[in-house]
């Protein structure tokens, strides 16, 4: 057996034209394929000594068709030529079988234009020549700092991951693109010895799409250590409706039910406490959301999306109001709507001025949520429910650590009551939202 | 049956080639390799507005490598089972040690697995055809339940993944392992009010698991989980008696201490039952098992991913704690057999000690005696998801459905509330336990370090004398 199977070398755009050829030659009326090939390194160590090595490349092909009226998705990890035709055979005699859908299709070429060419700066070029040894140097030094910090520390982990991305999109009407990508990380896990048998944990992630401005493996591990230690002696707060302060790592959580709810497939199929909701006052004036694909380095930056629709900055929700519901190709047409992109890229929400400390001064008293425990949101009434830890913010100032608490409302009127926001954006995630302030938060305690 | 040449005879790989790329593995030393062989196939059809319009299918396919040296581990995958793709994919793995005096494996020896669900099953012999009107038949029947249903989605997913692993001890373990699951959501409305729920059912078996029975259950929970909304809402906020119903209540024992229980965690010392070990832990009529070999269940398996026999293993044996749940390499660290908890979601993935169906036996008491104890608290019917901080050992879980319990009667239908608690403590309070275990038949998926695992759950009717509820302030 030769190694046909493997793509190194192939341009990807060219396995993708081939698919969409074959599929269209064997009765497709229109296809679209994305070739995608990747390379993952992990390395974690955990007090002092090396725990895990992880290497692996990895690729695959997934094409949409559209046959007879009919549309179906199929996605394969067996890229050997005779099994790739084969493979697309037989997923045009599935797509055969189910019921026509007058409204798929792909997109209209018309949006295929005007695609940015901006540098993401997405692409770390030194990649393929990272030493080894010095993967596994940055993995055992986040390790070594978060073990070596003050506390009483039962085990710190660190790792450093890194990988490498290519994918071609090309579809039988037209469109061809392709995306490449690196990015790197440090992360630490550590564990605390606490009172009784509990040994609390946090963790600290840093990454970035380029090398150079990875964090220093002391600053994660540490972090993570800081982060681990402050959980010492948690305790539980006698519940009430009180003002709450969501960490920016936490907030991501909250700004995605948002995004749920303004989706095409929510809407279309009732499934949205923001149904109707457009050009409608859905929060307070500090609830502006952008969708800015070409933010240089950020972890969803892309000239196109999954549709092939060239990327753009739009405006989600504007001083509190909705200004654009997330519609792909398809349930832009159920809806008889214009489509304008499925899915966000980077999601930012304007900084403000304060640190959590200076909020937490206005704030008085109330809880600092930092992580959610379990919990879920109802998207078509925007019931939720979300155990927190955090802590205790008393005399304007942080103060113990709390937990085994939970908070409970809806997203329906939560954000009216989005008094403020902080001046610090999550930079480890495509979801950038700074620090929320909320007031009269149902939170259940003792 | 599963075939043991399954690998020859679709991909070419050999014995010979299996011997070469062991050899690669322990090229620089190590204790111990394995391969693990995959190929996954998979259909779903999805119906929305009355239509099955949408389909997909998937095939995965590769081997995972990984070389371990005491509690250390290299691991590399490839998707190409050509030998020098595979040779590449050892030499990565075999990085782990550095060492030298590779060893030979020249004897292969194949064991058949037991059959705790149909190894014969062959999804891909099923016509999409049958699904369709499987799917087309529920949407009937969930729109004639009542006039206020609006949408119907439901989705109808099976799969099979042919496994064949092989260690450097010259053990050769094959399976064939079906999955399906069939899910159905609604929504309702009502006086410009919508609400939505639904419900999923799922097994390690054929299309025969859609019995006329399965099928009404699903559209009747379904419709009921769905149309209750209209009248429920949250409970006082604060510290309550929670009641749990029998069957997926299983989720409190999987998150309050069933990951604690993974001996990962233990074997690094962070969990917060690592010193626990013959300690009691709960009232002496509390068991809990976490069983592999329930036919058909979505979380049994013939074999575990790194070829170690499924078994039934006692966590908690009357109130006193008993046993991890192992991986090889836990086991080999703290010297016992491993217990076939050994999961991981695909080739790609490292194993690790997972769950399978996890479940408490049967107690003295009655569901009716349990509530009618509770003077003011709530009973947990239906449940969408879960976490636990493994160190801490805090834990939730998320109520969708459930009642209100006042003076030893459910009065008023609750929703949407998380319950948070501790898991030592939470185990110290199961005061009362009933005669009425139901294990769960939901497609209930476990999250651990990035991979995805499907597991079941089961549980008798439970009171937890005190636990956080959320609620209204």
């Amino acid at each position: 057996m030769s190694r046909q199977g493997t793509l190194s070398g192939e341009p990807l755009e060219q396995v993708a034209a081939g698919a969409v050829e074959h599929a269209t030659r064997r009765g497709a009326k229109e296809a679209a394929a994305s070739v995608r090939r990747s390379r993952a390194v992990s390395v974690e160590y955990r007090n002092g000594e090396l725990e895990q090595l992880r290497d692996s490349q990895s690729s695959g092909l997934s094409i949409a068709l559209f046959v007879d009226g009919r549309y179906s998705s199929n996605v394969t990890s067996d890229l050997r030529p005779s099994a790739v035709k084969e493979f697309i055979e037989r997923s045009i005699e599935l797509t055969r079988l189910l019921a026509e859908d007058p409204y798929r299709g792909l997109a209209d070429p018309e949006l295929y234009e005007n695609r940015p060419t901006t540098d993401l700066e997405s692409w770390d070029p030194s990649y393929d020549e990272l030493d080894p040894e010095q993967r596994k140097k940055s993995a055992m030094e986040t390790a070594r700092a978060g073990r070596a910090a003050e506390g009483p520390i039962i085990s710190a982990t660190g790792s450093y991951t890194d990988q490498r991305g290519e994918l071609a999109r090309v579809h039988s009407n037209g469109f061809a693109g392709a995306h490449r990508a690196t990015q790197f990380w440090l992360g630490a896990e550590v564990s605390v010895r606490d009172e009784g048998d509990r040994k609390p944990e946090d963790w600290h992630f840093a990454g970035s799409r380029l090398l150079s401005r990875l964090a220093e493996p002391e600053e994660v591990g540490r972090e993570a250590a800081r982060r681990a230690r402050s959980r010492l002696g948690q305790k539980k707060l006698a519940g009430g409706e009180m003002t709450v302060i969501v960490d920016s790592r936490v907030a991501g959580l909250l700004g995605s039910v948002l995004l749920g709810a303004i989706s095409g497939v929510a809407l279309h199929q009732k499934r949205s406490f923001l149904l109707g909701g457009l050009e409608k006052r859905v929060g307070s004036p500090r609830l502006t959301l952008i969708d800015d694909p070409l933010m240089p380095g950020g972890f969803g930056s892309r000239h196109f999306d999954s549709d092939g629709m060239s990327s753009r900055k739009r405006t989600l929700f504007d001083g509190g109001v909705l200004r654009e519901y997330l519609l792909d190709v398809y349930y832009a047409r159920k809806m008889g709507m214009e489509p304008t992109g499925g899915g966000v890229a980077n999601l930012v929400l304007p900084p403000g001025e304060k640190s959590v400390e200076q909020l937490a001064e206005d704030v008085g008293s109330g809880v600092y949520v930092t992580g959610v425990l379990g919990g879920n949101a109802d998207g078509t009434t925007g019931d939720f429910s979300h155990g927190i830890v955090g802590f205790e913010i008393t005399g304007g100032k942080i103060g113990d650590p709390v937990g085994e608490m939970n908070v409970t409302g809806s997203h329906a009127n939560l954000w009216d009551r989005l008094v403020a926001v902080g001046n610090d954006p999550y930079p480890y995630s495509a979801n950038r939202l700074p620090s929320l302030v909320f007031d009269k938060v149902a939170v259940s305690g003792t | 049956m599963s075939d043991p040449q399954y690998f020859e005879t679709r991909f070419g790989v050999t014995r010979a080639a299996i011997r070469k790329v062991l050899a690669g593995a322990l090229q620089r030393g190590g204790d111990f390799a394995d391969l693990y062989f995959q190929h996954a196939t998979g259909t779903s059809v999805v119906l929305e507005d009355g239509a099955v319009n949408q389909g997909s299918s998937f095939v995965d396919l590769g081997v995972g490598i990984r070389v371990v040296l005491g509690d250390q581990t290299g691991y590399a995958f490839t998707e190409d089972l050509s030998l020098e793709a595979m040779l590449e994919a050892a030499s990565t793995a075999s990085a782990i040690a550095s060492g030298g005096g590779s060893r030979v494996v020249t004897d292969l020896r194949f064991k058949e697995p037991p059959g705790y669900y149909d190894t014969n099953c062959d999804w891909a012999s099923t016509g999409v055809d049958e699904m369709r009107s499987l799917l087309a038949g529920l949407n009937e029947a969930t729109h004639a339940k009542d006039p206020r249903v609006e949408r119907v989605n439901a989705t109808f997913a099976s799969n099979q993944s042919r496994i064949m692993l092989v260690n450097s001890e010259g053990q050769v373990y094959h399976d064939n392992q079906p999955m399906t699951r069939l899910g159905l959501s609604v929504v309702m409305e009502d006086k410009n009010v919508r609400q939505s729920n639904g419900h999923n059912i799922s097994g390690r078996a054929g299309m025969d698991f859609y019995s006329e029975q399965r099928l009404t259950g699903i559209v009747d929970e379904a419709v009921d989980r769905t149309r209750i909304l209209f009248d429920a809402r949250r409970p006082p906020q604060g510290e309550l008696p929670v009641v749990l119903a029998a069957g997926s209540s299983g989720i409190l024992l999987h998150e309050a201490m069933g990951h604690g229980m993974e001996a990962d965690f233990n074997r690094k010392g962070v969990s917060i039952f690592s010193d626990m070990i013959d300690k009691p832990v709960a009232e002496s009529f509390v068991s809990i098992v976490d069983d592999g070999t329930i036919p058909g269940l979505r979380g049994s398996i013939n074999v575990d991913d790194e070829g170690c026999a499924s078994q039934r293993t006692l966590l908690v044996e009357d109130g006193i704690l008993r046993s991890y749940l192992h991986d090889r390499i836990s086991a080999r660290h703290f010297r016992v057999p491993p217990t076939g908890n050994g999961r991981r979601q695909s080739f790609r993935h490292i194993p690790l000690p997972r769950m399978r169906n996890t479940f408490m036996r049967p107690g003295p008491h009655t569901k009716d005696e349990i509530i009618e104890s509770v003077s003011n608290g709530i009973y947990c019917v239906s449940f969408t998801n879960g976490q636990v901080n493994i160190g801490a050992g805090d834990y939730a879980f998320y109520v969708k459905n459930g009642w209100l319990i006042e003076n030893g009667r459910l009065t008023a239908p609750l929703k949407d509330v998380n319950i948070i608690g501790n898991g030592p403590e939470t185990l110290a309070r199961i005061t009362m336990a009933g005669d009425d275990l139901k294990m769960d038949e939901g497609g209930w998926t476990c999250g651990k370090d990035g991979q995805s695992v499907p597991v079941s759950l089961g549980m008798p009717t439970c009171l937890v004398s005190s636990i956080n509820v959320g609620g209204s302030a």
